[in-house]
């Protein structure tokens, strides 16, 4: 090959590498290149920052005291009425039952009766007149009784109660929030009465703001051995005799007024028991914090005490007077006896 | 080879064809090297959300946040709200894109008539939220079945398939709330003068409330918005590129009906961006009655096309 031909390859090969060479770095230095990915906080996205907390579930209903057997009351209204709003549900999408009954509004108030059942205590549930016949012949044998639907009671089976209360009945009335007339009615001579409105506290509850913790307030038998329960819907409870039984965290606030406050949402007088819901006593919530506690003092509640003079609708007789409350009319019942301790 | 024509030219020929071929070449490349010169150097790009939120509208909407990003001439965005909320991990998806991009570059919200509840949450990590006095913002809170006790059925092979314990049900609510908040605060905590307290109230507020207790930062429109924003990328001279919402405008909802809980009554275009009335929603109140009671919601009340506003810009 020739110097002259050596030359021109020479040449041609400098040439093409620098413009190679010159072109690819041009190339690169106006590449734009995928943008750096800009990073997203999550920290409060992630379980341990964001999962809600957990109540205790759990335990046992327990009824301690050895009672002769009594005979309960449990009134559940008809279901219509509001309150009750955790029977079973069928209509909650594709899912229908294939074995099973639906459930009425007797299921809500299943721990509280089965409790009294597995101790030896007879239960009658009243849903209305229509469906059972007088709440008066229902209350004739009874020893106590429990209502979860005040709202629904009429003026004269109010009156029948108020009777059975001064006749020496235990009474515990459930009251969710909603229509007080029924609670102020029954509790007017013990002067226990239930707010309008409803309580909630978005500070802290239990999964919903309605969902609220209860703590006792001194000393009640309904409250033995209870830190704090949980009620999924409270109404605010007054008392101008009784005592407050359980009262919620100050950052609690009534629905109509919005004031933060530590609402009383129980009170007893004698033998008769407000709290301002009915939702603990459902299967679901039975066992929730010390739900079970206050489920079992309130069934201890119901069978402690003195016996009940037996009131009968059929056949009044003379009525005993003194056992009314002065300035009420007589009613029709049977004389009251003396009430003696029980064993 | 031999130019013999070019040598036949006399010099000064020469020169004279010269300066023409010069001439011809300066004029095609001129427009280049006049819009290199002075042409905008950035877009401002204004996304829409508009209507319901669900899985498309956050695709599209992470789509196109993705490609302001990776497009060099976007220095900033607008997001140009008018929704009553949606599906939670959907508005969750769009907070998530909407702080990756203002990580990247100025983002402001402009709102509406209403940015609430699922709308207000995907917005959240813009640096600022513009408002008029009338918008609705706010509703930091959760719509959804209530906690109800379910029977046995045979037709599932467990309990919690289709169903769950009223304590679940109301724990995964708590969830989606409790994230919602802590993401309120996450982003505007030093702005906010309410408390969670208070946020959790999951109260709507008017624009002008909204600014005084820092759910939102300031009155303005879309235009105000795309100023500030270009004038917070340091832009000197700008596009506007307008992006609409396609999913908006079909604005589809599907719902079960009350009454008859086998019959799906879809209103829209496509079945399958249908709202879940059983699963716990980031809607306003007057969005789930309207779906869940009304099955003849048409979602006019948000409707983009009657509410969109017109920023003006060049629409893609």
């Amino acid at each position: 090959m020739s110097g002259r031909a050596t030359t021109l390859i020479a040449a041609f090969v400098a040439v093409f590498v620098l413009t190679v060479g010159v072109v690819s770095l041009g190339t690169l230095a106006l590449e734009e290149g995928t943008p750096e990915q800009p990073t997203v906080e999550t920290d409060h996205f992630q379980p341990e920052n964001a999962l809600p907390d957990e109540t205790a579930d759990g335990g046992e209903i327990s009824m301690d005291s050895a009672e002769p057997a009594n005979d309960v009351v449990i009134h559940t209204g008809t279901g219509m009425g509001g309150g009750q709003p955790l029977s079973i549900a069928t209509d909650d999408g594709d899912r229908e039952l294939s074995t099973g009954s639906v459930g009425g509004p007797e299921r809500g108030v299943g721990p509280l009766a089965t409790t009294l059942v597995s101790n030896g205590h007879g239960v009658e549930f009243y849903a209305d007149e229509f469906e059972d016949g007088p709440l008066q012949q229902t209350l004739a044998d009874a020893d106590a009784f429990v209502t979860t639907a005040p709202e629904q009671l009429s003026s004269a089976e109010r009156d029948q109660i108020d009777e059975f209360i001064d006749a020496g009945g235990r009474v515990v009335i459930a009251a969710d929030p909603g229509s007080s007339e029924g609670v102020m009615q029954l509790g007017s001579s013990t002067g226990m009465y239930t707010e309008a409105g409803y309580l909630y506290n978005l500070a802290e509850n239990d999964n919903n703001y309605l969902s609220l913790y209860a703590e006792p307030a001194g000393d009640s038998p309904l409250t033995t051995g209870v830190d704090e329960v949980v009620l999924r819907s409270a109404a605010a409870v007054g008392t101008a005799q009784g005592t407050t039984t359980m009262k919620t965290s100050a950052d609690t606030r009534l629905s109509t007024t919005r004031e933060a406050d530590s609402y009383a949402v129980g009170a007893h007088h004698g033998d008769l028991a407000v709290i301002g819901d009915s939702s603990f006593l459902t299967p679901e919530n039975a066992y929730r914090a010390d739900n079970n506690v206050l489920i079992g003092n309130v069934a201890e509640f119901l069978v402690t005490g003195e016996e009940t003079g037996e009131i009968g609708p059929d056949d009044p007789v003379e009525t005993d007077l003194g056992a009314q409350p002065p300035g009420e009319e007589p009613i029709g019942t049977e004389p009251i006896d003396e009430p003696s301790p029980t064993p | 080879m031999e130019l013999r024509p070019w040598r036949r030219l006399t010099r000064r020929q020469q020169v004279t064809a010269v300066v023409l071929v010069a001439i011809a070449a300066g004029a095609l490349a001129a427009p280049q090297v006049y819009a290199q010169a002075n042409g905008p150097d950035e877009t401002v790009a204004v996304i829409e959300v508009s209507g319901a939120i669900d899985s498309n509208t956050a695709q599209e909407f992470e789509d196109q946040l993705r490609e302001a990003r990776h497009n060099e001439s976007v220095g900033a965005v607008v997001l140009d709200v008018n929704s009553p909320g949606g599906q939670p991990a959907s508005s969750e998806r769009m907070y998530m894109a909407v702080e990756r991009t203002s990580a990247a570059m100025p983002v402001i919200a402009a709102v509406d008539q209403m940015g609430a509840s699922g709308g207000y949450y995907a917005m959240l990590p813009a640096d600022e939220i513009y408002v008029t006095p009338s918008s609705t913002v706010g509703s930091v809170g959760v719509m959804g079945p209530a906690p109800t006790p379910t029977g046995p059925s045979e037709s599932t092979t467990a309990p919690d398939k289709g169903t769950s314990h009223p304590d679940d049900t109301r724990a995964d609510t708590e969830l989606i709330k409790e994230t919602f908040v802590e993401s309120v605060f996450e982003q505007r905590g030093d702005d906010l003068e309410l408390t969670r307290e208070e946020v959790s109230h999951a109260r709507i507020y008017f624009g002008t409330e909204a600014v005084d207790n820092g759910i939102a930062d300031e009155i303005g429109t879309v235009d105000d918005a795309i100023h500030d924003v270009a004038t917070d990328a340091e832009m000197g001279s700008y596009d506007v590129v307008t992006h609409r919402s396609e999913a908006g405008v079909r604005m589809p909802i599907g719902f079960d009906t009350a009454g008859d809980e086998h019959e799906t009554v879809v209103v829209g275009e496509r079945s399958d961006k249908a709202l879940n009335p059983h699963q716990p929603q980031l809607v306003t109140p007057e969005m789930w009655h309207n779906a869940v009671d009304d099955t003849d919601f048409d979602g006019s009340a948000t409707h983009p096309q009657e509410t969109a506003v017109e920023t003006g810009g060049e629409t893609e």
